[in-house]
């Protein structure tokens, strides 16, 4: 019972990290390339390591970031909870109950 | 052409016959194991590697390999910020339900979407109305990758006699069957040949085979993706050399032209699609196949592509058939333009290729919007996230420590393969030009281009297997999903719930088979809006299950209903804002509301209509309880 309550815990933080290391992607891609990129100069383009600098600093360097960030994330953070949790006690509760099931909704 | 034919030819055979001994493999493995969470979920055995290039192959479909490189040629380095929402994906896609989900669906021996929505609420129109939509929309994207597969397999063999031959013959005896009359010999062939090889290997095989072989697979993509980089960066001259190249071109125009001969031909003048003509300075490729009937002087209406860019115009040359026609029988071929229709954005402006929104044949505002970057960016990580084939993987993963290693491998592999396809085409775009006439043919003729240059040919048949590779690891993914829902979510759930083992077999197999046969049938004359239709039914499945699944896992307050109408909103406002845009555009295609793509609105919808409808209602304490102990 507890490890699947600590499994449901770790997943919700878990997800809300996930979900900051996205917005964060989201407002350094978004950000640089809708301020840098939209600047058509011509052949004046500024190049950085033979492409244009905008998709260097704006795609190149954060999904680098966000692949490291992924990594460690993966790696550190998420925890190793086990998966086959057989929750007898509350499968004991849904077997004494699983008469109750047909026709029974949440909503009923 | 003729050797990357060949090539693409023997790299399909050797590959049939891989997916077969995989198949006929994990059918022996299978042996003595309970048959329907083997069949359909590898009896939630997979390591590290095979759950993450299942996960990683399955995503990159046909589209990657194909549709995502013709983009890149034709509009440039704004395909980095198109794509660049990938760069999260793997971690959001397996990371944000990945331990739950699969803690959830062995809990309740789950092995559907559907079961696992049905069994959380213990209410049976949950699982039914899962199972209505699902089928809905993954049949259509079904139909729609079948026809991926034989459009792109006949695609690559385009060229090669044998594959003529046959097709000429199919269609001579094709010609008075009704139905299948209407369908052109060779894309009948390719897509006789790819389906009876996807559907032997999924019915034969399951879910174990498709993972097996999506492993195979994505080892295909990442090894060809990098060969083509390293051939590609050498030929070029280094990545800067092809920017600053990049930089100085203007888009062609196309246009409509009359090629003369003179003296009027003697006999048929043939000039096959792609042929070049140079003419006072200009480059000219012919977009048909231009025939110059004996005795007369020209064809009109020809569809032409006209370089613009000095620099090209400059390198090329006519084709030798041009050369053969004047120096072997006296004709001047010449070139006369009718009409000319110029990009709608960025026509003759140096550098367009170089910035967003990057050139557009006939979007006014170019073809990246900010609007549309964003949209994407939301779009790829949580759209992905959303796809039942993603989510019945994240069920069949061991142990929380696979899917760690998964999304580092996966997002390694990611970045090599997306940022590598943006290069390899950049440098495409300079390295072969006037691929616009048939864009869908850069993967394919780079591959051959790179390797001819390179002296070893033979390898183009490794490079235009990643195709191959990607388009059959989305069919096997699709066709499971369906005949899994059919089976157990109807069948097994609604119609013969103590059905034995034997006859649940039989019927997996057969429902396999009957789904892929009809879906081939249907896709011989595909209708008119299909492309539009894989649009349509990816995002749907998205809309629909996104939210309802992740408020089943994560909120103790969701019900029965909220998750019917969760469900329910994000497909009826898919479906209400594909009316608008066929009603305002006449295209099969949602209507962008304040030019935000159309998942945004639906997945607004499903959140209030889930999150609305559960709090009016009220939980059964002991499901509650059940899924979150501690909570109810």
């Amino acid at each position: 019972m507890e490890t699947t309550g600590s499994l449901l815990r770790h997943a919700r933080r878990e997800g809300i990290g996930m979900l900051v290391i996205w917005a964060v992607c989201f407002l350094w891609v978004v950000g640089y390339c809708g301020t840098q990129g939209y600047h058509n100069e011509g052949a004046a383009t500024a190049i950085r390591w033979g492409m244009p600098a905008w998709v260097l600093w704006g795609v190149f360097l954060p999904w680098g970031f966000a692949t490291v960030a992924s990594c460690i994330y993966a790696l550190v953070l998420i925890a190793d909870d086990p998966l086959d949790d057989p929750l007898e006690e509350a499968a004991a509760t849904d077997r004494r109950s699983e008469t109750l099931r047909q026709g029974e909704s949440d909503d009923a | 052409m003729h050797e990357a034919s060949n090539s693409a030819l023997i790299a399909f055979v050797i590959y049939t016959i891989a997916v077969f001994a995989l198949a006929v493999l994990s059918n022996r493995y299978a042996r003595g194991k309970e048959f329907v969470g083997e069949y359909f979920l590898g009896s939630r055995g997979f390591g590290v590697w095979a759950f993450a290039l299942t996960f990683a192959a399955t995503n990159a479909s046909g589209g990657s390999f194909m549709g995502f490189p013709a983009l890149i040629y034709t509009h440039g380095w704004s395909l980095a910020f198109w794509i660049s929402g990938f760069m999260v994906l793997p971690l959001l896609s397996m990371g944000l339900i990945g331990k739950r989900i699969n803690q959830v669906a062995r809990h309740c021996d789950a092995v559907t979407i559907p079961e696992i929505l049905g069994a959380r609420y213990g209410s049976k129109q949950v699982g039914l109305v899962a199972t209505a939509l699902l089928v809905l929309f993954m049949f259509f994207y079904l139909l729609a990758q079948f026809k991926a597969g034989g459009k792109i397999l006949s695609v690559l063999l385009a060229d090669e006699p044998a594959f003529q031959s046959l097709s000429a013959g199919v269609s001579r005896i094709s010609t008075n069957l009704p139905w299948i009359n209407q369908a052109s010999g060779d894309y009948l062939v390719c897509l006789v040949v790819f389906s009876v090889a996807v559907i032997v290997y999924v019915v034969y095989g399951g879910f174990r085979a498709v993972v097996w072989t999506d492993v195979m697979q994505g080892i295909v993509m990442f090894v060809g993706v990098v060969l083509m980089l390293v051939l590609a960066l050498r030929q070029i001259g280094g990545l800067e050399s092809a920017t600053r190249q990049m930089a100085r071109m203007t888009p062609p125009e196309h246009g409509q032209a009359t090629v003369r001969s003179d003296p009027p031909a003697a006999e048929e003048i043939v000039l096959p699609k792609g042929t070049w003509i140079k003419q006072s300075g200009t480059a000219f490729r012919l977009a048909k196949l231009t025939v110059i009937p004996r005795g007369r002087a020209s064809a009109a209406n020809v569809p032409v592509l006209i370089i613009t860019t000095p620099e090209e115009n400059d390198k090329l040359r006519s084709d030798d058939v041009i050369g053969e026609l004047e120096r072997d029988f006296g004709i001047a071929l010449s070139l006369s333009i009718q009409e000319r229709t110029p990009y709608a954005s960025g026509a003759g402006q140096a550098g367009v290729y170089l910035t967003n929104p990057g050139p557009s044949v006939t979007g006014e505002f170019g073809f990246l919007a900010i609007g549309t970057a964003i949209s994407f960016f939301i779009f790829w990580p949580f759209g992905a996230t959303g796809q039942p084939a993603n989510m019945v993987r994240l069920m069949a993963f061991k142990s929380s420590r696979t899917l760690r290693v998964s999304i580092v491998t996966v997002s390694v592999y990611y970045a090599v393969i997306y940022l590598s396809l943006v290069v390899i085409f950049c440098c495409g775009r300079v390295l072969l030009p006037g691929m616009e006439i048939d864009p869908d043919r850069t993967m394919p003729d780079l591959a051959t281009r790179l390797t001819a240059n390179a002296g070893v040919p033979w390898m183009a048949g490794l490079l235009v297997a990643a195709p191959f590779a990607a388009v059959m690891s989305s069919v096997d993914s699709f066709l499971l999903l369906l005949s899994s829902s059919v089976v157990r979510d109807i069948y097994q759930q609604h119609i013969h719930p103590g059905a034995p083992e034997r006859t649940l077999k039989r019927l997996s197999y057969a429902v396999t088979l009957v789904v892929g046969v009809i879906a081939v049938l249907m896709v011989v004359n595909p209708p008119t809006y299909l492309q539009d239709l894989i649009v349509f039914a990816s995002g749907g499945l998205a809309a629909c299950f996104l939210v309802p699944m992740v408020l089943t896992l994560y909120w103790s307050r969701m019900t029965s209903s909220g998750t019917i109408a969760g469900m329910l909103g994000g497909t009826l406002m898919h479906l209400g804002l594909t009316c608008w845009g066929y009603i305002a555009a006449g295209q099969f295609r949602a209507y962008e509301f304040l030019g935000l793509n159309p998942f945004l609105w639906d997945l607004a919808a499903s959140f209030i209509a889930a999150i609305g409808v559960s709090l009016l209602g009220r939980t059964n304490p002991l499901r509650t309880d059940r899924f979150f102990p501690n909570q109810a």
